[in-house]
């Protein structure tokens, strides 16, 4: 058993100005912070920028998870490791009822702390969000503005008008237009 | 003088620029250039229905035409009334979206599955005939002065002339289907066809998205201040995308508003090494038109590299990067000027240049900046999905069908210019359709090809569903397997698939359950295992 070894804790000051300690195992799920921690140039408090307290807590929660799965993995060999399906169902709940502002946040901290699975999960989540939507809805779900000048937006539908007209994929939707 | 040229049939608006004493004939040869065709076979016009009806060598200004007009194009030689032309009589158009759904088709010199309709007006002699199309029959026939041509014609048909009888038959509204159907069957067929269709496609779509949005309009106003002046370009690009990340040009010397795309009066005639520009957001702007916060950027031109440093003013925390001038600016200036050339080839290199160093500029300047602005002054920030860095905006995108990429584009400019990125659209492209070795070596425009793949699909589509349709004319057809390339999903289906050799003697299904238990036997089988 590694973990006796590993009981050293490590301390992450998030955008606004909270505090977490985690085991080290769980900040090195995170590869930047493992690089950091590997060059030991992070010794006190290290400060995660970009990410607010809200946001570190569901990273953390995610790393924690995966430090368990691959410490279980490793000790009985099989049991209780996921199957694929399981990994799936489980990515799906750590998703549910994240919004768009909390997942585009997920999505800029697990890319700056470089957490590949966190980052797809996000994007799968992301996509699935976006699918299927017209610019207008896409518009309202993210509150993006509308910068396009009238010529341009005309100019632009007409030069993806074939995505709009029914598809060959997938079913026949009311039209937006 | 600059002109903006649009299709009639795709919309698609092209810039022109010709030299100041400029006859039609050269203005011609230049939209011609442009979309690839022959200038003999354009039509121009202002109002969209009357042709220009000046000689060729008249000047334009003696037309009465000016800089910044819209002209309207065709290469319909019907589609606008010439005033010598006979084609005044506004019935013989009522074929206008059939001639139109298969112009480029016709353009290969009409074969003759595509009907008659098509080849009545295919003809490029205007004046000499007029195509007339009778409601009842759904047949085209062509009034010319000798009466050879047509008999020609007819004797063209002949072997077709099942299918008029069929026409003939069915009643009067169905007509217009059929004759859409044939032009189906004759564009689609020999792949060859296929081809020639879709360059023809990519000549008249796009090259307006060769110079990025966030360029042409800042180069059109700054274009005598740069001059050459490759720190200068460099400047004027990244005044570009501050303005289309949403700041707005403001003139702290004078305290006042930039409006438009400009830069501060004067600021390419300073010798000073260091330039100091000025942005902040509507929002922050007072009806006075002065401001409450804004942002402060630095240039800094250090021989090679151009270094801009950009902070809120009043705050501590510097932005910075660094631009290597030798390898952007010629990358800029390429893309400016080689706006008319067609080559798509030779200028993705320098667009993903340009790309880059937009990307650059968004990430590491005007976002945090932008971010950092609306957390001093308590706005509210910029949407979510807008924070995301742009590499992450651009993975999203990969993970999406292309139809949602497409859609994705008319959100906002931003998005626009993200998705344009042409590896991802090859990416796409792969993925969705077969690639073949051609269209490998190829490389370069793959959003087109990628939306000509799509709607060639779509059309396959539609005669698929027209095959299945109950009503039965189309036993006539000479039929033949469609979809010469790849994803055979979604033709299967129909009694014709089941069956190849049987369907003129079978009676058709109209709706109901299959005569027989499907898929007990392969498609090709034959009769025999059947067991009848």
């Amino acid at each position: 058993m590694s973990e006796s070894t590993e009981k050293k804790m490590v301390r992450l000051r998030s955008s606004d100005g909270e505090v977490f300690e985690v085991e080290e195992s769980v900040a090195k799920v995170a590869k930047t912070l493992q690089d950091m921690l590997e060059e030991d140039c992070a010794d006190a408090v290290i400060p995660i920028t970009c990410v607010r307290a809200p946001i570190l807590t569901k990273v953390i929660d995610y790393c924690k998870d995966q430090v368990m799965i691959s410490s279980s993995s490793s000790t009985t060999n099989n049991p209780n490791e996921r199957t694929e399906q399981e990994r799936k169902a489980w990515g799906q709940k750590f998703m549910e009822g994240v919004d768009s502002s909390t997942l585009c946040e997920l999505l800029v901290a697990s890319n700056f702390l470089n957490i590949e699975g966190l980052l797809n999960l996000g994007v799968d989540k992301m996509v699935s969000m976006i699918q299927g939507k017209y610019p207008q809805e896409i518009r309202d779900m993210f509150n993006v503005v509308n910068d396009f000048t009238p010529e341009e937006e005309e100019e632009i539908r007409n030069q993806n008008a074939w995505a709009f007209e029914r598809d060959p994929y997938y079913k026949k939707r009311s039209s937006s237009k | 003088m600059k002109f903006r040229v649009r299709s009639l049939e795709s919309k698609e608006t092209l810039k022109v620029e010709v030299p100041s004493p400029c006859s039609l004939q050269d203005l011609k040869t230049a939209i011609a250039h442009k979309i690839s065709a022959v200038s003999e076979s354009l039509r121009l016009s202002l109002n969209r229905t009357d042709e220009f009806s000046a000689a060729p060598h008249e000047l334009l200004q003696s037309i009465g035409l000016t800089s910044g007009d819209l002209i309207f194009y065709t290469l319909n030689p019907d589609a606008f009334s010439s005033g010598q032309a006979l084609a005044h009589d506004k019935s013989s158009f009522g074929v206008g979206t059939s001639v139109s759904e298969c112009k480029s088709a016709r353009e290969n010199k009409g074969s003759v599955l595509l009907g008659r309709t098509v080849v009545g007006v295919a003809s490029s002699s205007p004046g000499s005939e007029i195509p007339v199309r009778s409601s009842a029959s759904g047949e085209t026939v062509s009034l010319v002065s000798g009466s050879e041509r047509e008999e020609k014609r007819v004797s063209e048909d002949g072997h077709d002339k099942n299918r008029d009888l069929v026409q003939g038959d069915g009643s009067g509204s169905s007509a217009p289907e059929i004759s859409i159907l044939d032009s189906f069957q004759g564009a689609y067929d020999p792949g060859e066809k296929l081809v020639d269709m879709e360059i023809d496609q990519v000549a008249l779509v796009g090259k307006s998205d060769s110079v990025p949005g966030f360029l042409k309009k800042v180069l059109k106003e700054e274009v005598d201040n740069v001059k050459g002046n490759h720190s200068r370009l460099l400047i004027v690009a990244v005044h570009g995308a501050f303005l289309e990340s949403g700041f707005v040009g403001f003139d702290s010397t004078k305290g006042c508003i930039i409006d438009g795309f400009r830069l501060p009066q004067g600021w390419a005639s300073t010798a000073k090494p260091v330039q100091r520009m000025d942005y902040s957001v509507p929002a922050l702007i007072l009806p006075n038109s002065s401001v409450l916060d804004s942002v402060a950027l630095k240039v800094v031109s250090l021989g090679k590299f151009v270094s801009i440093y950009g902070s809120v003013v009043g705050n501590s925390n510097v932005f910075h990067i660094n631009l290597d001038v030798s390898e952007m600016a010629p990358a800029i200036d390429s893309i400016h000027k080689g706006h008319g050339s067609s080559d798509g080839t030779s200028g993705s290199a320098d667009e993903k240049t340009v790309f880059e160093l937009w990307k650059l500029v968004k990430d590491k300047l005007s976002l945090p900046l932008l971010i950092e602005l609306s957390e001093k002054t308590g706005l509210a920030p910029p949407p979510c999905f807008m924070r995301l860095p742009v590499d992450l905006k651009i993975h999203i995108l990969e993970c999406l069908p292309g139809s949602d990429i497409a859609k994705m584009a008319c959100v906002c400019l931003d998005l626009k210019y993200v998705s344009s990125n042409d590896d991802l659209w090859k990416q796409k492209y792969s993925e969705e359709f077969p690639l073949t070795a051609e269209e490998v070596v190829k490389g370069a425009r793959w959003k087109e090809k990628f939306a000509n793949a799509w709607e060639r699909e779509k059309m396959l589509k539609a005669m698929e569903q027209r095959r299945e349709s109950p009503l039965g004319f189309h036993q006539n057809f000479p039929m033949r397997r469609p979809v010469p390339f790849g994803s055979p999903s979604f033709i299967i289906g129909g009694d014709y698939d089941r069956l190849p050799g049987l369907l003129g003697g079978l009676p058709f299904r109209i709706g109901g359950a299959p005569r027989f238990p499907p898929r007990r036997f392969s498609p090709h089988s034959s009769l025999g295992q059947f067991g009848v």
